[in-house]
């Protein structure tokens, strides 16, 4: 058998055997289970808890008209028969309210000038925050109050003037779905950045175990310290990408449950959400949130192992000199500054995807996987600087693993201090 | 055999090994004594091929030592130590399969080994769950699961008790007899006396005395003598070479040179008074060494 496939399938074995690892990998994908199921589940409690309002008003009119204004929101509407005199709650209704059998009363009533005003007065906190929506709903009730005849179908008309949204991007039809699209490439670039630091860092404590515990001694008298350093990486890089289907497939069980669970939730509610909420929220929850495209995953895992060769040979090469755990802690900052910039980078890109910056920094090596992910996601890149970017990508993992051979062969059997930067310098210079 | 042809290796200013040669016949136990700095592990680096000579070569059977030939050879390092958390019978079939060993062959040699080292209930631990000396033995089994046709030990017995000492060496002895080549540095001069057939002394550096073991004693230019205390040493005046060592349990002992002969001695010391003891050794390796590393006391 082949020396580094023993050692890629030693460190891949050891590592998913560990306890720590099964933990983490059930526990993430609950979270990510959770996390997809919460506009749901969070939907569905809300729903269940609509406002019940009732409608005090000076007349049957009015009160009627309030109640068509409102009909757009979730609450369920009633017009009481008592009559307002003011701005005040009557006191029948005020016991109503007391008994539960309301959650909030709106007053309506005119002015001494005959204008029309309302009052709301919400029992609970989750009633209040509807105030906003409900003046923004009485407008028209408003408006429509004291005009009659021919003057009121005009009005009606013009109140319901189109408003239509077409959208020059290619990628987006409108504003909410370019809202959680851009929402998805933030999360997916979390996702790419955690995991380029968390397997990263584990690539250089991985090497320094081995130090610490001295196997390096022994594995140093058989096997070439270049064939160590690739097992490692390419070890710990095939747990990164079973870690991450593992995750991807937890995502995508969450958005089945999530599309089932809304098709019931829709079904056992008794007052059915209007036609416009309801289609908004089943984009969400069928295309919204699991809709990535294909090709967005691909360049995901593309980039995500562009990154990780990257920095995991940077990272082994340092874990090389360094002799003991507690020393990646110390020298953390040198590991993720550059990954840092490059996350910072590609947030700033999010918003800015097509600044001459972002176009040439998604080409540079380092801080390029991040950047150019997150063009690929939102807007259309031209395949030359995808084909850069991989390729320069490639060219920066080869000479790293170089470099880092260099260290590794120096670094393994250096105990004791961190190693000066002229012993780096001269560690590097000296032949493979 | 091994041949090690002149090797030298400099770190920056440091003359780690300077123009090094020995050679280990096969089925041979060779010794490489010195004290702490002196490049012993050094040299076992680069007969290894861990370290790469700057001048010199190390041949085993004739060819250059190289990546694919050191695969087979066996190494115990100084500074040892397994996976903390990867069970022993693992570790050992993983260590196996590096060296290029089949995984059934492997299988059945872990459990002789184990059996022989009474390891075998410990091969489902992990060795952070083994006592010190199981531990010790676990990597020791480690550098011969393979049965390599050279195994190079670096101080085998440090950290070892006595008991596990007693285990090791016998082992040792079992694989020489199965014609392995046994390479060995240690401190322990006991150990080395009773193992090894050649030896060779470093200091700073550089070889100071090499050679097969009872050669360099027969031919070692004093004896020692050992005999019952005398009221008056006034006959020692006829044996001008003579120096008396300090003894502690009441004898009398006497460095003399190889010109000296010990039956005259014997017969002037019976003249000046009773003799109840009178015994000639060979210098133990321990005098030797000491003598050795001390490159100011001229050797005649």
């Amino acid at each position: 058998m082949n020396i580094t496939w023993i050692l890629i399938k030693r460190e891949f074995v050891e590592r998913v055997r560990q306890r720590s690892f099964i933990v983490a990998t059930i526990l993430s994908m609950i979270g990510i289970v959770l996390l997809a199921l919460l506009p749901s589940l969070l939907s569905s409690v809300t729903k269940s808890t609509a406002t019940r309002i009732a409608i005090v008003g000076p007349d049957a009119l009015t009160s009627n008209n309030t109640l068509v204004a409102l009909r757009p929101t979730d609450d369920s509407l009633t017009v009481l028969t008592t009559l307002s005199k003011g701005p005040e709650l009557p006191a029948a209704t005020r016991t109503l309210l007391d008994k539960g059998t309301y959650d909030a009363v709106l007053v309506a009533y005119r002015s001494k000038q005959g204008a029309l005003g309302f009052t709301y007065y919400p029992k609970s906190a989750s009633s209040l925050q509807d105030s906003g929506a409900i003046q923004r709903d009485l407008q028209q009730a408003v408006l429509l109050a004291d005009v009659s005849g021919a003057a009121r179908d005009a009005v009606k008309r013009a109140l319901d003037f189109p408003f239509d949204v077409h959208s020059l991007n290619t990628r987006y039809r409108n504003e909410s779905e370019e809202f959680f699209a851009t929402g998805m490439v933030y999360f997916l670039l979390i996702i790419l950045y955690t995991a380029v630091v968390i397997y990263g860092v584990q690539v250089a404590s991985g090497v320094i175990e081995e130090k610490a515990s001295r196997i390096m001694e022994i594995m140093i008298g058989t096997v070439r310290p270049s064939q160590l350093l690739t097992g490692k990486i390419y070890g710990i890089g095939a747990v990164a990408l079973v870690q991450l289907v593992l995750n991807a497939i937890a995502a995508a069980v969450a958005a089945l449950i999530a599309g089932v669970l809304y098709g019931g939730a829709a079904v056992s509610h008794g007052t059915p959400p209007s036609p416009e909420a309801q289609a908004a929220m089943s984009r969400v929850l069928s295309e919204g949130l699991p809709h990535v495209p294909w090709a967005t995953l691909g360049y995901l895992i593309v980039f995500f192992f562009l990154a990780f060769f990257t920095y995991s040979a940077m990272y082994a090469g340092i874990g090389s000199l360094l002799s003991k755990p507690e020393e990646v802690q110390q020298y953390s900052i040198v590991f993720m500054l550059p990954i840092i910039a490059a996350y910072l980078l590609a947030i700033f890109a999010l918003t800015n995807p097509d600044a001459p910056y972002v176009m040439w920094g998604s080409m540079i090596p380092l801080i390029s996987p991040l950047l150019m992910f997150t063009r690929i996601a939102t807007v259309s890149v031209p395949w030359w600087q995808i084909v850069i970017c991989i390729g320069l990508s490639l060219l920066t993992i080869w000479g790293l693993t170089l470099l880092a051979g260099k260290l590794y062969r120096v670094g393994v059997l250096m105990y004791g201090k961190p190693p000066s930067v002229k012993e780096i310098w001269r560690a590097l210079r000296a032949p493979a | 055999m091994l041949e090690v042809d002149s090797i030298s290796k400099a770190f920056r200013t440091v003359q780690a090994v300077e123009k090094l040669s020995f050679a280990v016949q096969r089925g041979h136990v060779f010794g490489l004594l010195g004290p702490n700095g002196a490049g012993k592990t050094t040299t076992i680096r680069m007969v290894l091929d861990i370290i790469v000579p700057d001048s010199g070569e190390v041949r085993w059977d004739g060819k250059k030592v190289d990546g694919d030939m050191r695969r087979t050879f066996g190494y115990l390092p100084e500074e040892r130590g397994l996976y903390p958390k990867m069970k022993v019978a693992d570790q050992l079939m993983f260590l196996a399969r590096l060296h290029g060993v089949a995984d059934d062959v492997a299988a059945k040699r872990v459990a002789e080994l184990a059996a022989s080292l009474n390891l075998t209930e410990k091969l489902q631990s992990t060795p952070a769950e083994l006592s010190k000396g199981n531990q010790q033995k676990a990597q020791f089994i480690a550098a011969i699961v393979h049965d390599p046709p050279l195994l190079v030990l670096d101080e085998p017995f440090s950290g070892f008790d006595p008991i596990n000492v007693e285990v090791v060496k016998s082992s040792i002895r079992d694989l020489v007899a199965r014609g392995t080549t046994v390479m060995l540095s240690s401190h322990r001069m006991e150990q080395v006396e009773e193992l090894c057939e050649d030896i060779c002394i470093i200091d700073r550096a550089r070889a100071v005395l090499s050679g097969n073991l009872k050669a360099i004693k027969t031919g070692w230019p004093e004896r020692f003598v050992r005999m019952t205390a005398m009221p008056e040493t006034a006959f020692l005046r006829a044996f001008p070479d003579a120096a008396i060592r300090p003894s502690k349990d009441g004898y009398l002992e006497l460095t003399i040179s190889a010109k000296t002969s010990p039956a005259d001695l014997l017969r002037a010391a019976m003249a000046a008074g009773s003799v109840d003891h009178f015994e000639v050794v060979e210098p133990s390796l321990n005098d030797i060494y000491l003598r050795a590393v001390k490159p100011e006391e001229v050797l005649a």
